[in-house]
């Protein structure tokens, strides 16, 4: 399985397809395995993930960070977001 | 017929079955079957999102073509109204509004004709031919006289409606005729049809499924939007007939297996996914959403030299888009292609100076090429932004320690170790720090919590940069910590 920097930052793309977080105000940072997401996050809506709520934020935030951590080559995930309406 | 496209009819069918209007039902998922209402999940969210940004015309937009897919004109028409309210340059609402007026039968005779100039896209000059096909309907001529003489005539999207509007004229004997005809032009809208079992065996039954759906151009981008409701719901049979709906009321090869592609990204299928791009590709080469999608996907799989190309014409056909200069930067990084991997990350930063990616990954580029100086400024430049993550603090502390600057290398060290202590490798180098300025014991202490945080040793070479004060491989000394 690659664990090259692109091959990191693709997958993290695909995560972020696959929850439905909505990129444009989304940065990736990948750099020697470290992957950095900051910026605003944001859902598409209609899919029941209600980010306003802290306590779903919160969990929808661990298993974002736990999904990015899986990826093959990832050392480490840092988040720095803010939340977003749509 | 692959096994894919297989499965993907076998769901179609499934989902063609339980229908638009009533909301549809995916397949049984254990013991409790998943239902979701889509139009009535998407009037929720809409109506959520408008309240939530009054001036959002998007929302008020699609709140409009669902109420026109309805049936409910004069609701429709008010939304379609509020979004021209909100931005009066709306030409999707305006056509919108003309839409509610036209089923209505109230569009006044002043305004009757829709020109779409020259530079107008394919769907702009298409909704013309339809408005026209419309007014014609209602003063009981025959609607396909609108087509005449346009470039549409003939076409997979003319057979279509004029499907749509035998149905709507009670003309079902027309109706397979011209679904026929469309199947023989295109092979996409011969597979929807046979998805979704349409047959001559049964016209009115056909017929009744025609006249569901809302026939204009302007309607894809509701069947869309439900596409991504049914999928951001786990309902894959259900958006890929969402999507074909969307491919029938205005039938664009490259546009729906995208949508297809879209599915099979969101379900996890990474050789569909592949499998649809590339189809989009082949349907519009110029579309650089597609490229970088497929891009993505090459990337991902680890290939390399496939994910370079995609990115490569894309850049070529949308010289400005940042990303796509970063990920080539990643992917010339990664292929030992340094300078032009520098420089795509440099005309990154040109395009835009606050791109984070593209100068963090720089930093990277000139740790590891040696250039430690530079990697320097550049790294203070990123901090300048308000980012300093505990890994590029390391970073940038190994690139001061390799300059002698231990007392900088200090510093940044110790930010790193504020910023992210849980992060192993901040100690370590804080020992290397510590061991160069002579401080042993405080040496030993950071290296005892390296191995505590550390889930196994192993040599920190990596990123270009040997680790300072011992070779690459070495590991750090382990007398001092007894």
């Amino acid at each position: 399985m690659p664990n090259e920097d692109y091959a990191i930052h693709a997958r993290v793309h695909q995560l972020l397809q696959r929850h439905w977080i909505r990129s444009e105000r989304l940065a990736v940072t990948t750099a020697d395995g470290v992957v950095v997401l900051s910026g605003a996050l944001a859902v598409e809506p209609g899919g029941g993930v209600d980010l306003k709520d802290a306590t779903r934020c919160t969990r929808f935030l661990y298993r974002l960070r736990a999904d990015v951590a899986a990826i093959p080559g990832v050392q480490d995930v840092v988040l720095n977001l803010e939340y977003s309406e749509a | 017929m692959s096994a894919t496209e297989h499965r993907g009819s076998e769901t179609l069918r499934r989902g063609a079955r339980a229908g638009e209007a009533q909301g549809s039902r995916s397949a049984p998922r254990g013991p409790d079957e998943l239902v979701l209402n889509g139009p009535q999940e998407a009037e929720r969210v809409l109506e959520q999102l408008a309240a939530a940004q009054p001036t959002h015309a998007d929302a008020r937009h699609r709140l409009g073509l669902l109420h026109l897919s309805r049936g409910q004109y004069a609701s429709a028409q008010q939304e379609f109204e509020e979004a021209l309210g909100i931005h009066p340059g709306y030409r999707a609402a305006s056509y919108g509004l003309r839409m509610a007026h036209l089923l209505q039968g109230t569009l006044p005779d002043e305004k009757a004709a829709v020109v779409a100039d020259s530079e107008a896209p394919r769907e702009e000059a298409f909704w013309a031919c339809a408005d026209d096909a419309y007014r014609r309907l209602h003063r009981g001529e025959d609607p396909l006289e609108a087509f005449r003489g346009t470039p549409e005539a003939g076409s997979v999207a003319y057979h279509h409606y004029a499907a749509a509007f035998a149905a709507l004229r009670g003309e079902d004997a027309r109706i397979g005729e011209h679904l026929a005809t469309a199947g023989q032009l295109s092979g996409t809208s011969r597979e929807i049809c046979a998805d979704f079992g349409w047959t001559d065996a049964a016209p009115q039954v056909l017929a009744n499924e025609l006249k569901g759906l809302l026939w204009t151009p302007l309607a894809v981008d509701l069947y869309a939007y439900l596409g991504r409701i049914y999928a951001r719901n786990g309902l894959r049979a259900e958006a890929l007939a969402s999507y074909a709906r969307a491919f029938l009321v205005f039938p664009d090869r490259a546009q729906h297996a995208r949508h297809r592609a879209e599915v099979a990204i969101a379900f996890g299928e990474e050789e569909e996914a592949i499998e649809f791009l590339t189809e989009a590709i082949d349907a519009d080469p110029t579309c650089v959403e597609s490229r970088i999608a497929l891009g993505y996907e090459y990337a991902a799989q680890g290939c390399a030299d496939e994910a370079c190309l995609q990115f490569e014409v894309a850049a070529k056909l949308a010289p400005s888009y940042a990303d796509v200069r970063y990920n080539l930067g990643l992917l010339y990084m990664a292929g030992g292609r340094f300078n032009e991997a520098q420089g795509q990350l440099r005309h990154a930063l040109s395009l835009n100076p606050a791109y984070l990616p593209a100068r963090r990954s720089l930093v990277s580029l000139l740790c590891r090429t040696g250039q430690a100086a530079e990697a320097l400024r550049e790294g203070r430049r990123i901090m300048r932004q308000g980012f300093a993550s505990a890994d590029l603090l390391v970073q940038l502390g190994r690139t001061a320690l390799e300059l002698d600057a231990v007392d900088q290398a200090l510093e940044l060290l110790e930010q790193a170790a504020g910023a992210g202590g849980d992060y192993a490798p901040v100690h370590y180098f804080l020992g290397q720090v510590y061991r160069r300025k002579g401080q042993k014991r405080k040496a030993q202490a950071a290296w005892r919590k390296y191995l505590a945080r550390a889930d196994q040793w192993r040599p920190l070479s990596t990123g270009g940069l040997p680790p300072v004060g011992c070779a690459v491989g070495e590991m750090p000394p382990a007398a001092p910590i007894h």
